[in-house]
């Protein structure tokens, strides 16, 4: 094939011969394929809009071109966005586990039975039956260098996501996920509140570990759940004239069984269980440790949240 | 301990994991994906409803093959439908769109390689005019700028917007002549 540099190609249809190319060429088309070249090299989707069928062949040869680029690093996925998408698919998963189970059992059941009771400094370190296990799965040293997604994958869904990240290129997980928000063996107990602090009917705040959650007291027992919204990962706030969990950031609303509230902009998938025990005069939840100091029992320096009998501008009751 | 949830894992697939299955795969997915699109944003969007819409189906899935092959199979209907939003397509342009530039991943189920797009893009380059592949190697691999091609390549900023316009509907034609003609 020959070409000339030295000729514009405006002036020559025939800059590569391929006369019937340019036939029905119009500078409105070359604006488009410009704006599409550069729309893929910002990584951005590029305008579509009624297209012909040559657009689309055309759009899609340029999308394979800036695939093939090495500058681009295409087609590498991006570990912030693998795990936002984790975390969703593992609340989508808890969703369709919900739908199929009897109403309201996810935070019934989060209760933790009389049989589990044992001294607190044994539970931390004992696994019934199973090999202990590190205490701190869920936000490690590791999790937090890659890529700074220790505190966003905490954030989204607690221990599976760091978790799932750690073991990455590993060998795969020796445990399969359940859709409780820490799974068994990842996590540690925290106390988080005397019990005489949580009267009945009671929704207290807490921080504990990597997890922030509300802890109600119901007819049933104490119940607590993860705080963060499904959605987005957004911080819920205890709504207490209307007795739910209100997202301010997209409007989700959560009832206190955890399910997304009928009437919901969107139906979210629930907020995950957080398993709770009373012993010694405290209740305690199960969560990932890390973020917060871990010992037992807490210092008064560092976990004001923690205090026991505190009181709160969320506690209500 | 106690579980957390009975009520949960008694309906929940005890087997294989979602987490593996996601991890086993997400890449290529994502890949795939992106090769079709050209951009993160939309693959990104793309790959999340692939996988929400194909969360029952990897519950009953055993087996991490076959997962993979029903995702790129969800991952096609699910560019097919983005695509047909946007395009006037007849259906069977849809195919030759979709199989440009892959190796069949529904069929083989195989990982795709690192490679994929880039050997595709180099066949399909070393189809075309000089002057033409030149444009497009500067543009698309080496992702320089309108300004930084121009001077490579001698033109004016207005001259290159025409040829990489020209230049990309060539390569659109010999993607299109190779997927009709068979494998390539």
């Amino acid at each position: 094939m020959t070409s000339d540099d030295q000729r514009p190609p405006e002036n020559n249809a025939h800059l590569e011969g391929d006369d019937a190319v340019s036939e029905l060429e119009s500078a409105e088309q070359y604006v488009r394929a410009h704006e599409l070249i550069e729309s893929l090299r910002a990584e951005r989707r590029p305008v579509r809009d009624a297209g012909s069928e040559d657009d689309a062949r055309l759009s899609a040869t340029a999308a394979l071109l800036h695939a093939a680029s090495p500058e681009s690093e295409s087609g590498a996925v991006d570990p912030i966005f693998a795990a936002r998408l984790f975390a969703r698919l593992e609340a989508e998963q808890a969703r369709l586990s919900g739908e199929s189970a009897p109403a309201e059992t996810p935070t019934v059941a989060a209760l933790t039975t009389p049989a589990e009771a044992a001294p607190p400094t044994e539970v931390t370190e004992t696994t019934s039956g199973q090999p202990p296990r590190p205490r701190r799965v869920g936000v490690s040293r590791r999790g937090v260098l890659l890529g700074g997604l220790g505190a966003a994958a905490a954030a989204f869904a607690g221990a599976g996501v760091t978790a799932a990240l750690e073991q990455s290129g590993k060998q795969p997980p020796a445990t399969p996920p359940t859709s409780a928000l820490v799974p068994e063996g990842a996590g540690i107990w925290v106390a988080v509140a005397a019990l005489d602090a949580v009267p009945k009917g009671a929704v207290k705040r807490f921080e504990a570990g990597a997890v922030i959650g509300y802890l109600q007291h119901t007819a049933s027992g104490f119940v607590a759940l993860s705080g963060v919204c499904t959605h987005m990962a957004c911080l819920l706030q205890w709504n207490s004239g209307e007795q739910t969990f209100d997202c301010p950031c997209h409007g989700g609303r959560f009832l206190t069984s955890g399910k997304a509230a009928p009437g919901a902009l969107y139906p979210y998938p629930p907020l995950p269980a957080i398993q709770t025990k009373v012993e010694a005069e405290q209740v305690w939840v199960y969560v990932t440790g890390g973020a917060v100091n871990d010992q037992f029992p807490p210092s008064e320096a560092t976990s004001t949240t923690r205090n026991y009998g505190a009181t709160g501008p969320l506690d209500v009751k | 301990m106690q579980q957390n949830t009975p009520a949960q894992t008694d309906v929940a697939p005890a087997a294989p994991g979602l987490r593996t299955l996601y991890e086993a795969t997400l890449p290529s997915v994502f890949r795939y994906i992106y090769s079709k699109v050209g951009n993160r944003e939309e693959a990104e969007d793309l790959t999340s409803q692939v996988y929400l819409k194909a969360l029952r189906g990897l519950d009953e899935t055993r087996d991490a093959n076959a997962a993979q092959a029903w995702l790129f199979q969800v991952a096609r209907t699910t560019i097919a439908d983005y695509w047909r939003g946007f395009y006037r397509l007849r259906t069977g342009s849809l195919d030759d769109l979709l199989a440009a530039g892959w190796d069949s991943p529904t069929i083989t189920g195989e990982p795709a390689t690192d490679q994929g797009a880039a050997t595709r893009a180099a066949q399909i380059l070393s189809q075309l005019p000089e002057r033409y592949r030149e444009v497009l190697s500067y543009r698309f691999l080496l992702n320089l700028s309108l300004k930084e091609t121009a001077a490579r390549m001698n033109l004016t900023e207005a001259n290159v917007k025409v040829l990489q316009f020209r230049a990309l509907k060539k390569a659109s034609l010999v993607v299109e002549q190779d997927t009709v003609g068979g494998e390539s």
